[in-house]
């Protein structure tokens, strides 16, 4: 099954790869305690089995009047040490793989957030869609059982069996051939359908399942419309349609598991019988002992435990294939040299088309902006400021020269190596405050290292957010974020532009600044601010100019309006 | 934070154990046949062995011709079937429970969304909600399936294994029945510590993916201010504690199931030694005389199935602690708070031809009793006629529209449509954002027009100025509108919401600001299909536009009200 789903399951080979080069060791010694385990249960029934035969053959050889010896403590010995073998076997066995497996995963979760982080901007931004997070986070789960149950059990098992024909076949070379050419042969063949099957069902039901969350998620939305329509039971038709869909995939699925759990079972029992017709026969011509027949036949028998679980795991290849391709492509490393731009003198902007900007070719857009100089973009909601930002600050970058807009430093484009680069030179406030989940003071410090308490109580003041710091229970170091205290759009707003007070920027780059704020705070703030960028190159894009800003003079204040453009 | 979120409430447990209970009591048949299959698949099993002792002690003691035992293969060769069948039989019936089990939940939750006001709705994250219907219920099939046969089998097996095991030889059952007694109070061992492990797990991987999924989401951000390095440190890091914290709890968590193990492995060794010293005349008191190969050997191979379904069981415990924590994410709205009285199929107007009527009487609106918003209003409204509210954002007038949609109770006072309380008679809401669904043109009005025929659907279409838009596309009514709205305006997307109530009229109208924020362009249109819809209908919207202003019967001017 691994060998040929190399060609094929790139995504799973993908994932597989980073465990067995970075978690070797790891999986031969718990590769070597399943063994160790399922041979103890193996063994303590094999050995209990042939005891029993041996003292029974001897007790009536001693009722019928001769003297024989059997050494009895030895073997007793050895089923007191699998009976124990098999339990601390089994303990660590456990406790070994379920720590690998959280080792693999926290590799995958850095592997993955290392290829996130090389992901061009315009596809990261719809990570914004909670929908796509909370799928990244299932599949991630899902590749747990790329180790606990795909690769682990069935080299298990194949081991098993494998050790076990060689046992056979110390005692009977050709039974122990048969036995491990039919078992191997019949398992892979199986288990290939088995994933074979399964894989198609498994992409099914994962797509029915986004299909189902998506028109909810649609319900959900639109209550407000179909409540007082009376419509929402006949718009919950269609997603019960999806609903059942899901149950009968899923059921489907099931079936197949279930199907394979009957086949093992009914194989599984064929070899017991097969290997007791055949030692017994051997018995008869005299060419096994009884004990060692009986003990060949419990053996077998013992294999039970282990094949019993298989078709549930392996059922589960299609799930996860289906979750490593979605995320190798998200995973896979960009390696792109990363370039330096220059000290920043003078950006110009130059745009004459662009699908989310109101411009044509008539009425471009260009601009340059020099040290001191400030420029105010105004437009109503829709005409493309957040575009315009986003490309100022290298988040949107053309592909080619001869595109319709073009961002220069110091008369020059901006290259997409370079963005990291650029990042370094400008303080961006994005339109949608962004508040991680971590302490105030982590928050504000954002990527830079080693900053001044002082400092941060000066920027905090600037924004007139110090008292509400000092109040909170743990000051600086208080929890923000979803799960941490409640922030008011007004606060985050300004949690967010004291994170820009403390750069040391030449540019800076405000989208919508005010958004929550209300205006006669707005204006305290903007004059503390405006006073503290005076001599850097200031960019403000808002709906409209509030009162408070200073007079266009085409000197130290510019102002663009994009819906006259 | 860390310190509230350990202590748990284990309420929501205790709602999800009931919710479980109560679908379970509804599958009951299919599960009892499901555990019936699977004790006729332990007698087959028994059988099976029964024969494969047999067989052995013929041919090695009483060196009998193998070939003249051969219905003793052949018996088992049939029991063996017979057990993989009823195995199967099992699982078929115990996964059809499962299914209807699930699907009964669903209807359940969907029933309840249903009864639940919209403005309840809104305030809920629709990611959550989804998550809930799908994934959570989703989350319960290992107990129906696995877990619940589990559970009676796990007595039942082992009860008629050792009843076998009696007949044949007392001591050796009394064996096994040394580790009965011990085995309801390792289960319960067990359980605590799963359910226990689980719920710390839970939580744990729960902060885990919530931290990872928080720094996913502000990737941009890290990105522009250079964090992401210290992201990816800080990713790895908290992978790695996360680790040390299970990995503690876990160690105490598998010696449970060690010890099962542990019970297992010396019950067998012991029948074993017990049976070969027998066997040897060493042991020659109780029973030990009559052991013979045949049910020495027979004894041994029951042993391992003794306890077998009791290893399952533990092995399926976590669908029990994941069912559980599911049901009681789900326990809480099925039961919603504020409870909307709503006609199940679509009410059939009957005031078509006659005029509607909107009264208030002394109506106070607001969300907690002790700070209404505004009121006592009195207004009466006849179809034809237009309320528009004004008012400082924030002074009520969502909030009245919210009211007379029956969204949200009166805090004093009455609204009736037609002298009927509101809610039992279909309106026309418009919130601000327009819903848009994930599909065409066609499938955007049709949802909530269900009536309309494709022709009105293109003639209101031009009425509102999208003809040009929609018929120069290549599918017409067919073509996609994009999922976020994108590559449609604003103004646009407002002009399809309104299309959808042109085309189902209703007596009542209500809007919330509908020419906020849209191109001129859009606003002429939308006002021109304002001025058409009046004198159908009562009308009432929210809105500063003076145009609008302009269409009013009647107006209310709401300002803010201190609070206290």
């Amino acid at each position: 099954m691994f060998l040929h789903s190399k060609k094929h399951d790139s995504g799973m080979w993908f994932w597989l790869k980073k465990v067995l080069d970075n978690q070797q060791k790891r999986i031969v010694i718990g590769l070597l305690l399943a063994l160790l385990t399922t041979l103890s249960a193996m063994g303590l029934l094999a050995l209990s089995g042939w005891l029993i035969t041996a003292t029974a053959i001897t007790g009536l050889a001693i009722t019928a009047g001769s003297v024989v010896l059997l050494d009895i403590y030895r073997p007793g010995g050895g089923i007191r040490f699998f009976a124990l073998s098999r339990t601390v076997g089994r303990y660590f066995e456990r406790l070994h793989n379920h720590d690998m497996v959280l080792r693999v995963i926290a590799g995958f979760r850095g592997t993955l957030f290392r290829g996130l982080i090389d992901l061009p901007a315009h596809q990261l931004r719809s990570t914004r869609d909670s929908e796509w997070l909370s799928r990244l986070t299932a599949d991630l789960d899902n590749l747990d059982s790329l180790v606990l149950r795909l690769l682990l059990p069935t080299m298990t098992a194949i081991g098993s069996v494998l050790l076990l024909a060689i046992f056979i076949g110390f005692f009977s070379f050709a039974l122990g051939w048969v036995f491990a050419v039919i078992a191997l042969l019949s398992g892979i063949g199986y288990f290939s359908l088995l994933t074979h099957k399964t894989a198609h069902i498994s992409a099914l039901y994962a797509e029915q399942i986004n299909c189902a969350r998506l028109v909810s998620i649609e319900h959900i939305q639109g209550q407000l419309e179909l409540q007082a329509a009376h419509l929402q039971h006949s718009h919950q038709t269609q997603l019960e349609a999806s609903l059942k869909q899901i149950g009968l995939s899923q059921l489907r699925l099931n079936q197949h598991i279930a199907n394979a759990q009957l086949m093992v079972s009914i194989c599984h029992g064929l070899f017991v019988i097969a290997v007791a017709i055949v030692a017994l026969l051997a018995y008869q011509n005299t060419t096994m002992s009884g004990p060692v027949a009986v003990m060949l036949v419990l053996a077998v028998f013992g294999l039970a435990e282990l094949l019993q679980n298989l078709p549930g795991q392996i059922g589960q290849w299609g799930k996860t294939r289906y979750s490593a391709e979605r995320l190798r492509p998200l995973a896979q490393r960009q390696h792109t040299q990363q370039l330096a731009v220059s000290q920043l003198e003078r950006l110009s902007v130059m745009l004459a088309a662009h699908p989310k900007v109101t411009c044509t070719m008539e009425t471009a857009i260009a601009f340059e902006l020099t040290a001191g100089q400030c420029l105010l973009l105004a437009g109503r909601s829709g005409s493309g400021k957040s575009t315009m930002a986003n490309i100022m600050a290298g988040l949107e970058i053309p592909d080619s020269s001869i595109s319709h807009y073009q961002l220069l430093i110091n008369g020059i484009p901006l290259k997409a190596e370079q963005t990291a680069s650029w990042h370094q030179q400008i303080a961006y406030l994005t339109q949608q405050n962004s508040i991680i989940a971590a302490t105030l003071y982590s928050n504000l410090t954002l990527g830079l290292e080693h900053v001044d308490e002082q400092q941060l109580w000066q920027a905090l003041s600037l924004v007139e957010l110090d008292d509400w710091a000092k109040q909170l229970p743990k000051g600086l170091h208080s929890w923000l974020g979803d799960t941490g205290s409640q922030l008011s759009g007004g606060q985050a707003r300004r949690i967010c532009l004291a994170r820009l007070l403390l750069r040391e920027t030449k540019l800076i780059l405000l989208d919508e600044p005010f958004n929550g704020i209300d205006g006669e705070m707005a204006e305290r703030i903007w004059q503390r601010l405006y006073l503290q960028w005076q001599e850097k190159m200031l960019i403000v894009l808002m709906h409209e100019q509030p009162a408070f800003f200073p007079a266009v003079d085409n000197q130290q204040m510019f102002e663009i309006n994009l819906d006259q453009s | 934070m860390s310190d509230e979120s350990i202590a748990t409430d284990n309420s929501p447990a205790k709602a999800g154990r009931l919710l479980l209970k109560q679908l379970a009591g509804k599958q009951r048949n299919r599960l009892l046949l499901a555990v019936g299959a699977g004790g006729l698949a332990t007698l087959a099993v028994i059988v099976q062995w029964y024969a494969l002792a047999t067989l052995t002690y013929s041919v090695i003691i009483q060196q009998q011709p193998l070939i003249e035992q051969i219905r003793f293969i052949i018996l088992m060769i049939l029991s063996l079937i017979s057990h993989a069948v009823l195995t199967r039989v099992q699982e078929h019936l115990s996964q059809l429970a499962s299914l209807h089990a699930r699907a009964d939940l669903r209807a359940q939750i969907l029933s309840a969304w249903r009864q639940t006001s919209a403005l309840e709705h809104t305030q809920r994250s629709p990611g959550a909600a989804a998550s809930q219907l799908i994934e959570d219920v989703e989350a319960m099939d290992g107990f129906f399936a696995r877990f619940w046969p589990q559970q009676s089998l796990a007595l039942l097996t082992p009860l008629l294994i050792v009843i076998v095991v009696f007949y044949y030889n007392w001591l050796a059952a009394l064996f096994l029945l040394l580790a009965a007694p011990l085995i309801p109070f390792f289960m319960v061992l067990v359980g605590m510590g799963a359910e226990g492990v689980n719920q710390r797990f839970f939580k744990q991987r729960q902060r885990l993916a919530g931290h990872f999924l928080d720094r996913v989401k502000h990737l941009t951000t890290l990105k522009l201010f250079a964090a992401e390095a210290a992201a990816l440190t800080e990713v790895n890091a908290r992978s790695q504690d996360y680790r040390q914290v299970v990995m503690k709890t876990l160690k105490l968590a598998f010696l449970s199931s060690a010890v099962l193990e542990f019970f297992t492995s010396v019950a067998i060794a012991s029948i074993a030694i017990y049976i070969g010293f027998a066997l040897l005349g060493s042991i020659t008191w109780g029973p030990a005389a009559d052991i013979t190969l045949f049910s020495g050997l027979f004894i041994l191979l029951l042993a391992p199935e003794f306890f077998q379904p009791l290893r399952n069981l533990s092995q399926f415990y976590h669908d029990r602690a994941a069912a559980i924590a599911a049901a009681g994410h789900i326990a809480p709205y099925l039961r919603p708070e504020s409870r909307v009285q709503r006609a199940e199929a679509d009410f059939q107007t009957s005031t078509e031809s006659k005029l509607a009527h909107l009264t208030s009487l002394q109506l106070t609106i607001g969300y907690t009793a002790d700070k209404a918003l505004q009121g006592p209003l009195n207004m009466e409204l006849t179809t034809g006629q237009c309320l528009v509210i004004s008012g400082a954002s924030g002074s009520g007038k969502t909030t009245l529209l919210h009211t007379l949609a029956g969204y949200l109770p009166a805090l004093s006072g009455s609204v009736m449509l037609n002298q009927r309380p509101i809610g039992t008679e279909p309106i026309r809401y418009l919130p601000q954002k327009p819903w848009i669904i994930h599909g065409s043109w066609a499938d955007n009005l049709q949802v909530l027009a269900p009536k309309a025929t494709r022709k009105q659907m293109q003639a209101v279409l031009v009425q509102l100025g999208l003809g040009n838009l929609i018929l120069s596309r290549n599918n017409g009514l067919d073509s996609q509108v994009n999922e976020h709205g994108e590559g449609l305006s604003g103004g646009q997307l407002q002009r399809l919401a309104l299309a959808r109530i042109l085309l189902s009229p209703a007596p009542l109208v209500l809007m919330d600001e509908p020419t906020a924020s849209l191109d001129a362009q859009s606003r002429q249109y939308v006002l021109t299909a304002l001025t058409a819809l009046k004198p159908n209908c009562i009308l009432v919207i929210s809105s500063h536009d003076a145009d609008v202003l302009a269409l009013a019967d009647q107006r209310l001017l709401f300002t803010e009200r201190e609070a206290g």
